[in-house]
């Protein structure tokens, strides 16, 4: 049965909750109520291997691949994206599928991801927890009590089967939820009565959880978890049971977003990450060459992600995308070129010196362009900072930053300090300040460093 | 404001020591399923808990390892509120099997366990409630992986709820209830 968006408009608010909610006589009216107070929830869409950032907001003009700087298999000039706060980036046409959202969501450019590793998993690591070697990923903390929202049941789903090759589900609260078990797990946990108090199992096994839990020892430890589990479980087991099967015939995307959307009307998710099957990593000169076709088969995918939230209803008043804050991320972008290779066969190493990240919908100031990363034409100054952590000038690096004014700086430092620059964790700071994150989980710059401004211009 | 005292009890949990920071996690399904095997099943047919799992790859969510490069790392391992919806209905399933065996067999297991629960079969009995029967039973699926006192708790939970019941639900009823034991779900 399909209900139209004026179906749930002519019925209203409580009627669009009980519309859009499959199988709702499953909730808590009052609790599907209280879903509608403040949602906020958070997507994160990941591009893996590093992604070249020339080859959408951050490009560069083909006169630098005639000076034999930068490739360009994609062989056109980029044209100006102008941000409405002055700053103007050059964007390639490939990301034309993305222009219809061009005010809901800004650019950053230059962002410095760890200056001490150029490796996958440091720079992949990096981004999710602010430590090269792991920790724990910064999206659950969008879901802490702290924040003073009742947490969500999970703390993010990654709704698409991938070879991850990173640490994004490095917490136990965020867990692979894909469209594909839609067709058997709420139909049997449908068949079978959650927990419930009273039921002599559940009685008899939390009796055990409690004896268990009384001591110190790891045992215990893990024993009173189990028992917090257990006391959750009926409501998580409610809420899975409401999901409504996907349609296989639907596009990956498509079924992402309908697990998605079902995933926060039921709070039973904060958020969810996307991981788009291209791998950008493109060392070799083929690889490389391929990039147009790798990033429009992404773009075209990220773009039906951003219509399918903006397109799919929350409730009667508000689509996914007016209660969500979507991230564009990679772990780092790339070398402009790979030495000893002719510029026209050239692949492309690894730069954490400067990557692109977009941010948008809830909370965010849409239609900006937020730093910018230096040579950006063949004759333009490179400082010595540069130099200090490039001397072979493969890199682009990102340019001064000033946190107050929110621009890109013009001088040239002597030397490289982290603190001048833009860097994921200020990106991620601006999140957890959106989400009201306590202040003592902001990341800092570095060891010993002042904790990354958090880029306020940005937050509505 | 209803969601006011729920957001204060919330901090005050999280004001309190972190129980997890040093916490057991589960053994996950794949090692269950081969402690399982070794107890009641035979060689030939190995317990393959997975099959009670309604969809692919659900297994992991409940404590899996992960290969990263050359590193190997056990994830989904914390209990949480969506494993441990998992892990019910996986051994609710396995439960049920265990017990619609005493119409017709549904499970391959090895002479011994299968006279134990042949002679549960029988239940409410008094062969069945036998204590040589039930100490069978709970070492074959828990193993020496318990203290004693946790079968003898098991033992008065089961002959108390199940006493005069029918010997599938008893079955049932008492093979679940042993299964969520943190005992037997728990890595030591």
């Amino acid at each position: 049965m399909i209900h139209t968006r004026r179906d749930i408009l002519r019925f209203g608010l409580a009627g669009a909750a009980t519309l859009v909610l499959p199988n709702a006589g499953f909730m808590d009216p009052a609790e599907a109520a209280a879903l509608a107070e403040d949602p906020h929830f958070f997507v994160m869409i990941v591009l893996s291997g590093g992604a070249d950032s020339s080859y959408m907001f951050d490009a560069r003009p083909l006169s630098m691949t005639a000076a034999g700087k930068i490739q360009n298999y994609l062989g056109k000039d980029p044209d100006p994206w102008a941000g409405s706060n002055g700053i103007v980036s050059a964007a390639t046409s490939l990301i034309k599928p993305l222009s219809p959202f061009k005010d809901r969501f800004s650019v950053m450019n230059g962002v410095v991801m760890t200056p001490s590793f150029d490796g996958h998993a440091q720079n992949m690591n990096f981004l999710f927890t602010g430590d090269p070697f792991g920790g724990d990923s910064f999206i659950p903390h969008l879901n802490l009590a702290e924040t003073g929202r009742e947490p969500d049941a999970v703390d993010a789903i990654i709704p698409a089967e991938r070879e991850d090759n990173f640490t994004a589900h490095n917490h136990s609260g965020v867990i692979p939820l894909e469209p594909k078990v839609l067709r058997g797990l709420p139909e049997r946990l449908r068949q079978l009565p959650p927990a419930h108090a009273g039921d002599p199992i559940t009685e008899f096994v939390r009796s055990r959880l409690d004896a268990v839990a009384q001591g110190d020892g790891r045992l215990s430890g893990g024993a009173s978890l189990m028992r917090t589990a257990l006391d959750n479980s009926p409501n998580v087991h409610r809420k899975l049971a409401a999901l409504s099967p996907n349609n296989p015939n639907d596009s990956t995307e498509k079924q992402a977003i309908a697990l998605i959307a079902e995933c926060f009307r039921l709070s039973l998710s904060r958020a969810a990450i996307y991981v788009l099957p291209e791998q950008f990593d493109v060392h070799a000169p083929d690889l490389a060459k391929g990039q147009p076709k790798l990033f429009s088969g992404a773009i075209d995918k990220v773009a039906a992600l951003l219509h399918g939230l903006a397109e799919t209803p929350y409730d009667a008043k508000r689509s996914m995308f007016d209660v969500t804050t979507v991230m564009l991320a990679t772990e780092f972008g790339r070398t402009l070129r790979a030495p000893d290779m002719a510029i026209d066969a050239t692949g492309t190493n690894h730069n954490q010196y400067s990557n692109s990240i977009l941010m948008g919908g809830k909370g965010i100031r849409g239609g900006m362009v937020i730093g910018a990363s230096d040579m950006a034409d063949p004759n333009a100054p490179i400082s010595k900072a540069h130099f200090a952590v490039d001397p072979v000038l493969e890199k682009t690096v990102g340019m001064p930053f000033d946190f107050k004014t929110m621009r890109p700086r013009t001088d040239l430092p002597e030397a490289f300090d982290v603190d001048d620059y833009l860097t994921i964790g200020s990106v991620v700071n601006t999140l957890y300040a959106l989400f009201n994150v306590p202040t003592s989980y902001h990341r800092k710059m570095g060891r010993d460093k002042q904790t990354a401004p958090v880029l306020n211009k940005l937050l509505t | 404001m209803a969601r006011f005292p729920i957001i204060v009890a919330a901090l005050a949990l999280l004001a309190a020591p972190p129980a997890h920071a040093a916490a057991a996690q589960f053994k996950g399904l794949s090692v269950i399923s081969k402690e399982l095997s070794a107890r009641i099943a035979p060689e030939e047919g190995p317990i393959e808990l997975d099959r009670y799992m309604p969809a692919d790859g659900l297994d992991d969510l409940v404590g899996t390892w992960a290969a990263f490069g050359t590193e190997h790392k056990f994830q989904n391992g914390q209990p949480n509120a969506v494993n441990m919806v998992l892990l019910r209905l996986t051994f609710a399933g396995f439960a049920q099997s265990l017990a619609q065996s005493c119409k017709s067999p549904q499970l391959l297991l090895n002479d011994s366990f299968f006279d134990t629960l042949e002679a549960l079969c029988t239940w409410p009995s008094d062969e069945a409630k036998n204590e040589q029967v039930l100490t069978a039973f709970w070492l074959g699926i828990m193993g020496y992986n318990a203290p004693e006192s946790e079968f003898a708790v098991w033992r008065d939970f089961v002959l108390g709820t199940y006493g005069e019941k029918p010997a599938l639900e008893a079955i049932e009823g008492m093979t679940l209830a042993l299964m969520l034991n943190p005992y037997f779900l728990l890595e030591q």
